[in-house]
C-alpha cells in the first residue's frame, strides 16, 4: 500500500505513540492482505512493556456475535431451536425472564432486565464486587417485570447474551470458553483469541487495561464479574481478528450459510419498523459504503472491529485505556483508506441553533419516556451540534432521515423525531418513534414553581421488592436526592425537577463501577399522594419503587 | 571468609534451584553479612501476563513487615513531643467514642489492645457474605461501632491489623502529613531506601512491583489484589531487597533516624498489666531461634509474602520476598541462617511426641473466655487448634507443652488421668493468665436434638444486622439471607452449646466457633469467635 496512506495513518494515531502511557493495538486489511500493523503505547505501566502487533486485548461486545455463532451451530446440529423461549433450555428461568427467544436475545429485543444495569445499583449500595459464577443467572430469576414485551423494540442489552452463552453451556455440555474455543476458534486457528471470563484471571500477553485519573495516574480497570461470557468476555489480537474479518466476509469454514445469512439479517420490531442490528452485529451505510461492525467497551478498554465488505477493508482497533476511543478512530481509517471517490459526503450532524424550538425535555405520560434534544458541543473550536438523550443521557447526534430527524445508535435503535414542517418556538408537542413506535411527547416545563407544594409527601422510603431493598427520596437544601443508601459514602441522584411529576437524575458520589449515571424519575399518584416512582435510564424502562414510609 | 562465602553461595544457589521456575511467579532474595551485601538473588516471573522476570531490583510487597516503620513513625513523634506512646488513641483520634479508643498506641503497636478490627468476620456479615472491595474510610467507619473489644486494654496479644491501621491515622493526624509522605520523609530518604513507598492500594498502578499471585487449587495462579483499598501502617510498604538490608543494617546499629532512647525502648521486651513479658515489641519479634537471638517480622497480603530476619549478635540480615501465595519465605528464611549459622546453632525445636498423651485428643472450652482449644493426634505428634482452625503442633518447651499461636505463647498443665480414666479438664496459660478448659464431650448431641432450642432471628450487637439459625436435611446453619447469594455457616456441635462454624470467604475456607448464651435454660443469644475477633455477640431477635 502507497508511503502516503501509511504516514497518515501514523498522524491519526499518533496521539497514542507515548512510551509512558497506554495505548492500543491496531490492525488495517485490504483485500485480505494486512496493510498496516501497529501498537501504540503501553500495554503494561507496571511492568514497562509496550504494545505491540502481538499484544492481546479485551474486545468487549465484539464478543457477542462469537455467542451468537455458537448458538446457530448448535441451531444447525438440531441441538437448539434459536425461535424457542429461554426457558426451554434454562428452566429455571420460571418468571418473565424466560418469556424472550434465543433471537430476541441476540437482537436486543428480548425486553429482559440487566441485573448489571439499574437494578444491580440498588443491590450494589456502594460496594465494588466481583458478582462471582452463577448471580447473573441467579439475579435474573428475580425480575418480576421486563422492560417491555419480547420483539417489540431494541435496547441493548448484555444479560440476553449473557443468558444466551449459559444456554450455549447448559445445551453443549461444555464451558463457554471451551465451546468457543473447540468450534470455532480452534477449526479457524485463531490461537490467541479466547474467553477470559475475569479479570482476575491471569493469562500471558495481554494487556493490562487503564482508567486514567485526573492527576494523571492510572488505575487498573478490573470488571465487577467473575463470569464475563458472550455479553463480552472475549481476548483477541489484530491478526487473529484480521483472520476472523476475512472470514466473515468470504468462505466459511464456521457455520453454514443460512447461519450467516442469519447473522447478517436486519430486524424487523413489532411496529413493523426494521432495524441495523443484526444477531450481534450492526450492518449500516456509512459515507455510500455499507459497513458492518460491532464495538466493545470494558473497564479501562474500548474495542471497534469494522468491515468494509464491498471494498474488501478490514479494521481492529483495540484500546487498553477507557478514552481510546476505537469506533471513532476506525471510521477515520475508513476515510484515510478508501478513496475520495468511493465515499460520499459524510451525513453532518446538525446545528444546533437551528432548532431551538425543539430544545428541551419531551416527555410521555403513557410510557414514562423521556427524550431530550439539545446543543452538545462536538469539539471546543466547532459549532456545538443538534443531540438527542434518552432519560437523560446523552445517547447520539441528530441527523436527517426520512421521517425528520434521527439517531441511529447501535446501542439503542432508532430514535426519530416527527418534526413538523413549520416549527414554532411554543411548539408544545412532538411524535418520537422509538423503533418504530411512535408516541405523542409532550415539552416539560424544566422548572417547577413551588416545588414544596407539588412534591407534598415525596420524601420518604422507597422499596425496589425485587432485589428486597430500600432506597429514598431525601430533601437537602432544597434539593432533592434519590438516595441509594448505601453502606458506606455516599450514593445518590441529584434530582432536578423537570414537571411536577418528572425528575432528571444524575449520580453524585460512589461511582467506581460502570454504573448508569443519569436517570429520569416519573412520580405516580393516587388520590394526591404518592404511591410510587418510575425509574428509567438508557438501557432499565420503568423500575417501580413502591412507597413504604 | 571468601571462601566459606563462596561455598555459602553455592549453597544458596543450590537450594533456591527448586524454586527456579520460568513459567510461575517467584521470589526475591538479599543476605548481608557484617553489614555487606553477600548474595542477592531472583527467581521467577514479576508477571506471568507480560513474561518479565523477577530480578534483584523488582519491587515487591512485604505486607506486615510495615508494621516496624509504622512503630517507629510514632517514636518520631514521641521524640518531637507530638504524643505520648502511653496516651490513649482517643486522645488523637477525638471521635472514638468506643472501647477502641481506650487503648494506649503503646497497646496497639503491641498488640495487646483488645481492638475490634471489623475487616475480621464483623465485615463478612454486613457485606451479607458478599466481602467486596472495602473502599478507603469504611473499616474504620465499621470498627468504630463496636462497643466492646476483644479483651481490656493490656490484658493479653491479639494480632491486628486494625491497630495499625489508627496508629496510621494518628500519624497523620499528629504530624499532618500523609503516612505515604511521613514514611517518605522521615525514614526511607535518610537512609536511602530509594525505591521503598507506601503504597496502599493494589488497583493503583505503579512501575517496577512484581504482581502478585494468588495460587489455585486447580494449578495456574489468579491476579492477587487486596480486598481493602487501604492498605496502610499494618502492611503497605512496598520495597527492594536492597532497601530491606539498608534498612536491617539501620536496625542493628541505629545512626540516623531515631534517638537512642527510642531504640531502647522499641529493643525492650513489652509487659502484660500483669507484668508478664512477650516478645512482640515494635512491629518485630524478639526471640531465639536454635539459641540464637532474632529480630525478625513476616508479611503477608493477598498473593505477596515476606520474612525479614536479622541475627543480630552475628550481623546476618536476610530478607525473602515472594510474589505469590503459595511461597514459604520463613522457611527458606531458615534454610539460609542454618547453613551460614549452623555451628552457633544449637538443636531445632521439634514438635512434641503424641506416645503416650494419646488423652490430650479433645476438644476443650473455657467457660470465662468461651475459648476453644483443639488438640488433634497427627502422625504421632499433637497438632493443636484455636477456635476450630489448625495452628500448628505443641512442643515440649522449658515451661511445659505449649507452642506460639495467634494468641500468642501458650503452656499447658494437666494431670495425666488414670488409665482407663478420661482427662476432663486442661489449665490453659496464656499472656500469663491461667483458665481452666472443660474437655468437651467426645461425641456431641446429635444435631436433631439441639435445633429446636436453637433455631430462629438473631441480630448483631452494635450493628442490627439480622441473620437466621435454621436446621435444613438435618444441618444446622447460619443463615445470611444475603440479597446477593445463598450465604450459610455451616454448624457442628462440639457439644449442646459450642459449636464449630464453616463458611467460605471470597472462596476461601472461613471457620469459628459459636457459643450459646442461655438465660433461664432459653437461648438467648451467641457469641461468635474466630483467630482474631472474641465474642462476637447476636441477641435472639423474638
Amino acid at each position: 500500500m502507497k508511503n502516503d496512506t501509511t504516514q497518515r495513518l501514523d498522524e491519526i494515531f499518533q496521539p497514542w505513540n507515548k512510551s509512558d502511557a497506554p495505548g492500543l493495538v491496531v490492525g488495517i486489511a485490504s483485500k485480505g492482505k494486512a496493510i498496516y500493523r501497529r501498537g501504540f503505547g503501553l500495554a503494561s505501566i507496571e511492568h514497562a512493556t509496550a504494545n505491540t502487533p502481538q499484544t492481546r486485548m479485551r474486545i468487549g461486545s465484539t464478543s457477542k456475535h462469537f455467542a451468537s455463532i455458537a448458538a446457530l451451530l448448535l441451531a444447525e446440529q438440531g441441538k437448539v431451536d434459536v425461535d424457542a423461549a429461554v426457558r426451554t433450555y434454562l428452566p429455571e428461568l420460571t418468571g418473565s425472564a424466560g418469556n424472550p427467544t434465543l433471537r430476541e436475545m441476540m437482537l436486543h429485543t428480548s425486553g429482559l432486565r440487566d441485573p448489571y444495569d439499574l437494578p444491580g445499583l440498588f443491590l450494589h449500595r456502594g460496594f465494588a464486587h466481583m458478582a462471582s459464577a452463577g448471580m447473573g443467572l441467579e439475579m435474573s430469576q428475580r425480575f418480576s417485570s421486563t422492560n417491555y414485551a419480547p420483539g417489540e423494540r431494541m435496547v441493548y442489552c448484555n444479560n440476553g447474551y449473557h443468558l444466551l452463552s449459559k444456554v450455549v453451556e447448559r445445551v453443549s455440555g461444555e464451558s463457554f470458553e471451551d465451546f468457543l474455543k473447540n468450534h470455532i476458534l480452534d477449526p479457524l486457528g485463531m490461537a490467541d483469541t479466547a474467553l477470559l471470563a475475569s479479570d482476575m484471571q491471569i493469562t500471558p500477553g495481554i494487556a493490562t487495561l487503564h482508567l486514567p485519573q485526573a492527576d494523571g495516574s492510572y488505575v487498573r480497570g478490573v470488571y465487577p464479574s467473575g463470569e464475563l461470557l458472550g455479553s463480552g468476555g472475549m481476548i483477541s489480537t489484530i491478526d487473529d481478528m484480521l483472520k476472523w474479518l476475512v472470514h466473515l466476509r468470504g468462505k466459511k469454514k464456521v457455520g453454514s450459510k443460512r447461519s450467516w445469512k442469519q447473522m447478517l439479517e436486519k430486524p424487523r420490531y413489532s411496529s413493523g419498523a426494521t432495524g441495523d442490528y443484526c444477531l450481534g452485529l450492526t450492518r449500516e451505510i456509512y459515507r455510500g459504503v455499507e459497513i458492518i461492525h460491532h464495538a466493545g467497551a470494558v473497564l479501562g478498554g474500548t474495542c471497534q472491529m469494522l468491515t468494509v465488505p464491498e471494498h474488501a477493508l478490514d479494521i481492529i482497533i483495540m484500546c487498553n485505556r477507557m478514552d481510546g476511543s476505537a469506533p471513532a478512530l476506525a471510521l477515520k481509517v475508513i476515510d484515510t483508506v478508501l478513496a475520495k471517490s468511493v465515499l460520499q459526503a459524510p451525513n453532518d450532524p446538525l446545528p444546533a441553533k437551528k432548532f431551538k424550538a425543539l430544545h428541551g425535555q419531551w416527555y410521555s405520560p403513557h410510557s414514562h419516556r423521556v427524550f431530550g434534544v439539545m446543543a452538545y458541543p462536538q469539539a471546543p473550536d466547532q459549532e456545538p451540534v443538534l443531540a438527542l438523550s434518552i432519560h437523560h443521557s446523552v445517547s447520539g447526534v441528530l441527523k436527517k432521515s426520512a421521517g425528520g430527524l434521527a439517531i441511529n445508535n447501535p446501542g439503542h435503535g432508532v430514535v426519530e423525531l416527527h418534526v413538523p414542517k413549520t416549527l414554532s418556538k411554543d411548539l408544545k408537542s412532538l411524535d418520537i418513534s422509538d423503533s418504530g413506535h411512535r408516541e405523542r411527547y409532550v415539552r416539560l416545563p424544566q422548572k417547577v414553581t413551588n416545588a414544596k407544594q407539588a412534591f407534598k409527601g415525596l420524601t420518604g422510603r422507597y422499596r425496589y421488592a425485587d432485589f428486597d431493598t430500600e432506597v429514598a427520596i431525601t430533601l437537602e437544601e432544597g434539593t432533592f436526592y434519590l438516595d441509594l443508601l448505601p453502606s458506606y459514602g455516599q450514593c445518590r441522584f441529584k434530582l432536578e425537577p423537570w414537571s411536577d411529576e418528572v425528575f432528571g437524575g444524575s449520580l453524585t458520589g460512589t461511582a467506581f463501577i460502570p454504573l448508569p449515571t443519569n436517570v429520569t424519575l416519573a412520580i405516580e399518584r393516587k388520590a394526591g399522594k404518592v404511591i410510587g416512582l418510575w425509574l428509567n435510564n438508557l438501557r432499565t424502562r420503568n423500575l417501580w419503587l413502591e412507597r413504604c414510609s | 571468609m571468601e571462601t566459606s562465602i563462596t561455598n555459602t553461595i553455592a549453597i544458596f544457589d543450590k537450594l533456591l534451584e527448586a524454586l527456579n521456575q520460568k513459567n510461575a511467579p517467584g521470589y526475591v532474595i538479599g543476605v548481608a553479612k557484617d553489614n555487606q551485601t553477600i548474595y542477592q538473588r531472583a527467581t521467577g516471573l514479576a508477571s506471568i501476563e507480560f513474561s518479565v522476570a523477577n530480578t534483584p531490583t523488582t519491587r515487591m510487597r512485604i505486607g506486615s513487615t510495615t508494621k516496624q516503620f509504622t512503630a517507629l513513625s510514632i517514636m518520631l513523634l514521641q521524640e518531637e513531643g507530638k504524643l505520648d506512646l502511653d496516651a490513649k488513641v482517643n486522645t488523637y483520634l477525638t471521635d472514638l467514642s468506643g472501647p477502641n479508643g481506650q487503648a494506649t498506641l503503646r497497646q496497639l503497636i503491641g498488640h495487646t489492645s483488645g481492638v475490634r478490627d471489623a475487616l475480621e468476620s464483623t465485615a463478612f456479615f454486613l457485606t451479607e457474605g458478599l466481602f467486596p472491595q472495602i473502599p478507603a474510610g469504611l473499616t474504620h467507619k465499621w470498627s468504630s461501632q463496636f462497643t466492646s473489644a476483644n479483651f481490656a486494654p493490656g490484658e493479653r496479644w491479639s494480632y491486628s491489623n486494625y491497630g495499625y491501621m489508627l496508629l496510621s491515622l494518628v500519624i497523620e493526624k499528629v504530624s499532618g502529613l500523609s503516612l505515604a509522605a511521613f514514611f517518605k520523609e522521615r525514614i526511607f530518604k535518610p537512609l536511602g531506601m530509594v525505591d521503598s513507598e507506601l503504597w496502599p492500594n493494589d488497583m493503583e498502578l505503579t512501575p517496577g512491583l512484581a504482581s502478585s499471585h494468588i495460587k489455585l487449587p486447580s494449578g495456574g495462579y489468579r491476579r492477587g489484589i487486596y480486598p481493602c483499598e487501604e492498605l496502610v501502617g499494618g502492611g503497605g510498604i512496598v520495597s527492594t531487597a536492597d532497601d530491606m538490608l539498608k534498612w536491617m543494617a539501620h536496625l542493628r546499629q541505629p545512626d540516623r533516624v531515631g534517638s537512642a532512647a527510642t531504640w531502647e525502648e522499641m529493643s525492650r521486651l513489652p509487659t502484660f498489666n500483669n507484668g508478664i513479658e512477650h516478645n512482640y515489641c515494635f512491629g518485630l519479634k524478639r526471640q531465639k531461634y536454635r539459641g540464637v537471638n532474632i529480630v525478625h517480622h513476616a508479611g503477608s497480603t493477598i498473593g505477596s509474602t515476606c520474612m525479614m530476619m536479622t541475627f543480630p549478635d552475628h550481623a546476618l540480615d536476610i530478607i525473602v520476598m515472594a510474589n505469590r501465595s503459595d511461597s514459604d519465605p520463613s522457611g527458606i528464611t531458615l534454610k539460609i541462617a542454618e547453613a551460614l549459622l549452623a555451628d552457633v546453632m544449637g538443636p531445632a525445636t521439634v514438635a512434641a511426641k503424641s506416645t503416650g498423651r494419646e488423652f490430650l485428643a479433645g476438644n476443650y472450652y473455657s467457660p470465662t473466655t468461651k475459648l476453644v482449644f483443639g488438640i488433634k493426634v497427627n502422625a504421632e505428634k499433637l497438632a493443636f487448634l484455636m477456635t476450630g482452625m489448625p495452628e500448628g503442633f505443641l512442643k515440649d518447651e522449658e515451661a511445659g507443652l505449649g507452642s506460639d499461636s495467634t494468641s500468642g505463647q501458650f503452656t499447658l498443665h494437666y494431670e495425666a488421668p488414670q488409665a482407663g480414666a478420661r482427662l476432663e479438664q486442661i489449665e490453659f496459660e496464656n499472656c500469663g493468665i491461667k483458665e481452666t478448659l472443660i474437655h468437651l464431650p467426645d461425641t456431641p448431641p446429635a444435631t436433631q436434638d439441639l435445633a429446636a432450642a436453637l433455631t430462629g432471628k438473631y441480630l448483631m450487637a452494635d450493628f442490627g444486622q439480622q441473620v437466621e439459625i435454621i436446621l435444613e436435611k438435618g444441618v444446622l446453619y447460619i443463615d445470611l439471607h444475603s440479597r446477593y447469594k445463598p450465604c450459610r455457616m455451616r454448624l457442628d456441635a462440639l457439644s449442646s452449646d459450642v459449636f464449630l462454624f464453616s463458611a467460605s470467604l471470597s472462596g476461601a475456607p472461613f471457620h469459628g466457633i459459636v457459643v450459646m448464651e442461655r438465660t433461664a435454660n432459653a437461648v438467648s443469644g451467641f457469641f461468635l469467635s474466630t483467630a482474631r475477633t472474641r465474642n462476637l455477640y447476636f441477641s435472639r431477635n423474638q
